[in-house]
């Protein structure tokens, strides 16, 4: 008899709940002589030690190739007989066919489609692009014969049917070496080539298009089938599977076929580095070992793909690989598609070159990219005018969710009666939430922690301490009492984050926050405020930010009108899977280097393509490209999508800050347009009056129009409302500098060691203080006493290539400059070599400045070659012409310089390139010329003065003159 | 797609969660059509290690059809407990084809190059072996217990987490814990003993 289930289920879970040692005696006991009731308890108890496979994973779907046929041996197909399948893809079945209509009898390959649904739409696709394709007549194109529909109405494209191996195979079956799998490669590039100047883009080139025929040679299969097949595919294709469109290869797919960016001919040369790469390592550049749509997107647009050295194990084959061809690969792998190479041609010339033992042209364009060079344009471009730069970019990128909620709710909580004007606001700090998960899940916590700052900023009645005081005391371990006195508030808000990402199925993606607002006062135990953890969905995520600022407000007593609640409750955007991505954007940001944001581009436009209405995410977008514009190769297709995304934020939130602020730095940073800028900021800082963050890039633009009564009001605004922010300081003392009110100079420098010991521009800024009160020797003494966090070699650096202050170094110092390398200057040879012509000029080693010079140079034409109107990069150049006697060259560049970009234009960079411009008249022996350049300078604000020209012995050669008497007695 | 829009039903899924059984009738076949529909979709996917969880395929179904702004997590619970059982009908259904596919009127083998994508078979044949013996195993289980049944059907179809599952059943997470605790233990057992479907699901 069975045993009685319910009985069976009691014992078995009780003995579950006991030790396995003690389970036997316990049934024995608890079944007495009910021997199937114990046998039945103890197999399940046998069985859950094991549990069966199948349950432990989930369920994955099956293939359908095995399927029945949709066309069977035998069937016609129009003019052609179907012998038997020969391959499956994405949305078609591939049968070998033969044409039997009497007249002669040919193999063909027969691609039959099997969606129904779009059958007429690809019939007429395919009579648009037969003229096209049927005109490539290339030995190596498999040619398109023929299209038609089946009896059930399934349209089939008819082609050449070749035999062969898909390359991969190919070349691993044949053991092929390096070198003749190169050769093989190029081959094969040869008719995408010839495809390209036809007008004819693959779109789907993968091993399996390239068969390779029993006699070696290359045929490509399928050009530009995709485009009948599969016109587009897009983000949202991927990420929400449209079950009317057709996922291509993701293996061989480019960033910009995913993001539906325009396909153009460098969209094959990416997936021919893909090819390319997997025919030299045997792996793909990506881990594709992925389940969701959304891993594979991240992988090809945002994750950098590996050297193919690197992945490869055989010592030999990596040392083969290092070098040329990771450059190669990597060129032809780059997310934008103008970083490639500009054909396939190039490509395979380069290939080329390399077989040929030639330097190949990637390696060139990879430095420079890899260099960073926005940061040695930064670090060099116009002396001190460039951090400010910096400065005010990282500024606006630091932007935050200033929205007109903010000012709604200010207006009404001037308006909500006494008892709110007369309160005394609440001081209160949101730390940076803690990351629980994953090390790459961190952005979840950081974007929670914004949400949430930023609601809380919103409100009347709580005055909020500013992200940049606040993100200084992430991961800190300093006492809660301390902060809360550093920051001067009583009330912390701190929490901690577990998002259970990826790794979960998408059902069970699960964020938990546990925040805590914690009460410090000084002298007495922090004690809790208020605290309650949450644990939601993701896409419950925004009703969390909401749930948690009202309740942090509710418990600091702020009274939230019904107004104040429903704007609270105002999210960016109403996709989750769009603020996912636009998290993963800033997150991927992190800094203004170029290399991040491009990483965070592809982020943004994912997240406003699935939210067009995405504001915050067009204005990011439309920095991200600002900022490439400004700090990597100037192109026109940057600067158009900086503004097309700046005026589409502004467009859809008029009344928001975020459009303002994004139009703002494309008016300054790309167009050069100051007035524009700060008539954006003014908007900005109107529509959000507490903020500090338009204050500070309009304060810079204020700078370069020489305004700097109000740049210097601004920065103290700032400074104000963002008491903790680092970078207000140090871009006040450099303001000051050039109004040469050095001792304010000076304060306003220490206090930016105060909060950012490290900051070497501080220490540069002060030296420069002492000197411009030519005060050598108080210069020194601020390079004696360095705080212990400064590196020396890269202060060293950075003094020398900024600001050209070798001859302040004392000895150590200079030994220590002369034993850096290019690496040091950020992989720049122009710099370097300049610097170091430079020093020993200074020393009377003529012989080795003009060797340093030279070196120079040579890397500044080059680097002119691909920014031709580069104000600084002409400077240097005539510097260096200068010092190799070069002398009508080197004033032509240095005069170039001052017309690019002259004081009228930018009262802040513009005197820096004058005094270069005096520099080289001074070295190539025009002392006239050089003191009308200096004469003007004194009279304008910048930081060289009287003083300082008596201490410079740059300025040597003048000395004794009459006109030099004159200048440092200020007359 | 019949033409019901994300906001009706979300409405239809909260008349449901209010006990509105009607609602869950009009509900089943526009789910299904679009389970179904995501399924063949990936189904159709060029390359084997690209095939997509289920679960995946019901939350994105879910993404698709509900207007998830105006919807609870109980909602969202209640989604997910009609897809599971939808999923396991369809995964079922794909996994019997395979079979008869395989089985089928002397389909010839067919040489499969890799240049046209080709599947792993070995694999998916065992998995549909795999998946049939727990289908069959599962509506034994049901009828000795309804209640577990319809929890490994929540779990192992939808991926829904002890949490929902509680919320959709109307019982305590501990309860869940315990009771598929039990019902893993009973089908390893089944499976184990099982000589149906053919291959064996000996687990080492």
């Amino acid at each position: 008899m069975e045993p009685e289930w319910s009985r069976v289920k009691e014992l078995f879970w009780a003995a579950l709940e006991r030790d396995p040692g003690q389970r036997d005696a316990f049934l024995r006991e608890a079944c007495g002589t009910d021997q199937s009731l114990r046998e039945e308890v103890e197999s399940l108890l046998a069985a859950d030690d094991r549990p069966a496979s199948v349950l432990q994973r989930p369920p994955s779907l099956l293939d359908s190739s095995r399927l029945p046929f949709t066309v069977r041996p035998g069937q016609r197909l129009g003019a052609y007989e179907v012998i038997r399948e020969i391959g499956h893809g994405g949305m078609a079945t591939v049968y070998l066919a033969l044409r039997a209509d009497g007249q002669y009898r040919k193999r063909v390959a027969i691609k039959l489609v099997r969606e129904h649904s779009e059958a007429d739409e690809i019939l007429r696709r395919f009579r648009t692009e037969r003229q096209t394709l049927a005109a490539l007549d290339h030995p190596n194109i498999v040619k398109l014969l023929d299209g038609g529909s089946s009896e059930e109405g399934l349209p089939y494209l008819v082609m050449d049917y070749v035999e062969g191996l898909p390359i991969d195979q190919y070349s691993d079956s044949h053991s092929l070496t390096i070198t003749q799998r190169l050769k093989l490669f190029r081959t094969a590039c040869g008719p995408v080539q010839y495809a390209h100047e036809k007008l004819v883009i693959h779109r789907d080139l993968k091993p399996g298009n390239i068969l390779v025929s029993a006699d070696g040679a290359p045929k490509l299969l399928d050009f530009g089938i995709a485009k009948v097949l599969n016109p587009e595919l897009s983000a949202e294709t991927l990420l929400v599977t449209r079950t009317d469109a057709h996922p291509m290869t993701p293996h061989y797919a480019s960033p910009e076929q995913v993001l539906g960016g325009p396909i153009t001919p460098a969209t094959d040369t990416y997936s021919l580095g893909v090819v390319l790469f997997e025919l030299l390592t045997g792996q793909h550049p990506y881990p594709l070992t992925i389940s969701t749509p959304q891993q594979m997107l991240h992988a090809i647009c945002a994750s950098e793909p590996h050297r193919p050295s690197r992945v490869v194990t055989e010592a030999n084959l990596r040392r083969r690989l290092h070098g040329d061809l990771d450059h190669i690969v990597l060129k032809a792998l780059r997310k934008e598609p103008e970083q490639r190479y500009r054909s396939v041609a190039e490509l395979a010339d380069d290939i080329g070159r390399h077989l040929d033992g030639l330097p190949v042209r990637a390696r060139k364009g990879t430095l420079r990219y890899r260099a960073g060079k926005f940061i040695r344009r930064h670090k060099t471009e116009v002396g001190a005018a460039a951090l400010v730069v910096l400065a005010a970019i990282a500024g606006a990128i630091a932007v935050h969710r200033s929205t007109v909620m903010q000012q709604q709710l200010r207006a009404q909580g001037a308006m909500s009666g006494p008892n709110a004007a007369s309160a005394e606001p609440t001081m209160l700090a949101v730390l940076p939430f803690e990351n629980l998960g994953r090390p790459e899940d961190e952005y979840v916590a950081d974007g929670l922690t914004d949400e949430v700052r930023d609601k809380l900023t919103a409100l009347p009645g709580l005055q909020v301490i500013a992200r940049s005081s606040s993100a200084q005391y992430k991961k800190t371990s300093k006492p809660t009492t301390q902060i809360g006195q550093e920051l001067g508030v009583h009330y912390l808000l701190t929490a901690t984050v577990r998002w259970e990402g990826e790794s979960n199925p998408p059902g069970a993606r699960r964020v938990r926050v546990s925040p805590e607002v914690i009460q410090v006062e000084q002298g007495r135990a922090p004690t809790t405020k208020w605290a309650q953890p949450f644990d939601v969905e993701w896409s419950d995520l925004f009703q969390v930010q909401t749930d948690i600022a009202t309740r942090v407000a509710r418990a600091l007593g702020v009274v939230l009108g019904a107004q104040a609640q429903q704007t609270l409750a105002e999210v960016p955007t109403r996709n989750p899977i769009a603020y996912e991505a636009f998290l993963r954007a800033e997150a991927a940001k992190q800094s203004s280097d170029p290399l991040n944001l491009r990483r965070a581009l592809p982020y943004y436009e994912q997240a406003v393509a699935l939210d067009t209405g995405f504001v915050l995410a067009w204005a990011q977008l439309s920095q991200a490209h600002s900022i490439i514009y400004v700090n990597s190769t100037p192109t026109p297709a940057e600067a158009e999508a900086a503004r097309r995304a700046a005026d589409r934020a502004l467009a859809l939130a008029p009344n928001q800050a975020d459009g303002h602020l994004a139009r703002g730095l494309y008016y300054g940073a790309v167009r050069g347009d100051h007035v524009r800028a700060v008539a954006e900021y003014t908007q900005a800082s109107r529509l959000v009056p507490g903020n500090a963050e338009p204050l500070f890039p309009m304060a810079t633009d204020e700078m370069s129009l020489g305004q700097w009564g109000a740049a210097l009001k601004h920065l103290e605004q700032a400074e104000r409302l963002d008491p903790r922010s680092a970078k207000t300081p140090w871009v006040r003392g450099y303001a000051l500098l050039w109004l040469r009110r050095y001792a304010e100079a000076i304060r306003a420098f220490d206090r930016g060691l105060a909060l950012a010991p490290a900051n070497s521009s501080n220490i540069a800024g002060k030296v420069m203080a002492f000197l411009g009160q030519g005060d050598l020797a108080g210069a020194r003494r601020v390079l004696d006493s360095l705080p212990k966090e400064i590196d020396p070699a890269s202060l060293v650096a950075l003094m020398t290539q900024y600001y050209e202050l070798e001859w302040v170094l004392e000895d150590a110092q200079r030994t220590l400059l002369l034993r850096l390398k290019p690496a040091d200057f950020d992989d720049d040879r122009g710099v370097w070599g300049l610097v170091f012509a430079r020093t020993y000029a200074l020393r009377g080693d003529q012989a080795r400045a003009r060797a340093y010079a030279d070196s120079a140079r040579r890397s500044f034409e080059e680097q002119l070659r691909a920014e031709p109107d580069n104000p600084d990069r002409h400077a240097f150049l005539g510097l260096a012409l200068a010092y190799l006697g070069r002398k009508t060259r080197a004033i032509r560049e240095g005069e170039r310089a001052v017309a690019l970009l002259p004081v009228t234009k930018d009262a802040y960079v513009g005197p820096d390139l004058q005094r270069q411009l005096a520099r080289i008249y001074i070295v190539v022996g025009e002392p006239d010329k050089a003191f009308d350049q200096l004469e003007g300078l004194l009279k304008i604000p910048y930081y060289l003065s009287p003083g300082w020209l008596q201490i410079d012995p740059n300025f040597d050669p003048l000395r004794g003159t009459s006109r030099f008497e004159r200048l440092v007695a200020g007359q | 797609m019949a033409g019901l829009s994300p906001t009706a039903i979300t409405q239809l899924l909260r008349d449901w969660g209010e006990g509105d059984q009607q609602a869950l009738d009009q509900l089943i076949p526009v789910v299904y059509r679009e389970l179904h529909r995501l399924a063949d979709h990936y189904l159709r996917g060029e390359r084997p290690d690209h095939t997509l969880e289920p679960t995946a395929l019901v939350h994105e179904a879910y993404l698709r059809l509900a207007d998830w702004h105006g919807v609870t997590w109980q909602n969202r619970a209640h989604f997910f407990g009609v897809a599971a059982q939808l999923m396991r009908r369809i995964l079922v259904d794909y996994a019997r084809r395979h079979r008869a596919a395989k089985r089928g009127a002397g389909a010839p083998k067919i040489t499969l190059s890799r240049a046209l994508g080709s599947a792993e078979e070995r694999g998916d044949e065992e998995a549909a072996e795999d998946l049939v013996a727990l289908d069959e195993a599962l509506s034994r289980l049901a009828q000795l217990d309804p209640r577990q049944g319809r929890i490994v059907e929540l779990r192992y179809f939808s991926g829904l987490t002890v949490e929902e599952i509680a919320e959709v059943l109307g019982i305590s997470p501990a309860t869940v814990k315990r009771e598929w605790s039990m019902a893993r233990a009973w089908l390893s057992r089944a499976l184990r003993d099982g000589s149906r479907g053919g291959t064996g699901v000996e687990q080492s």
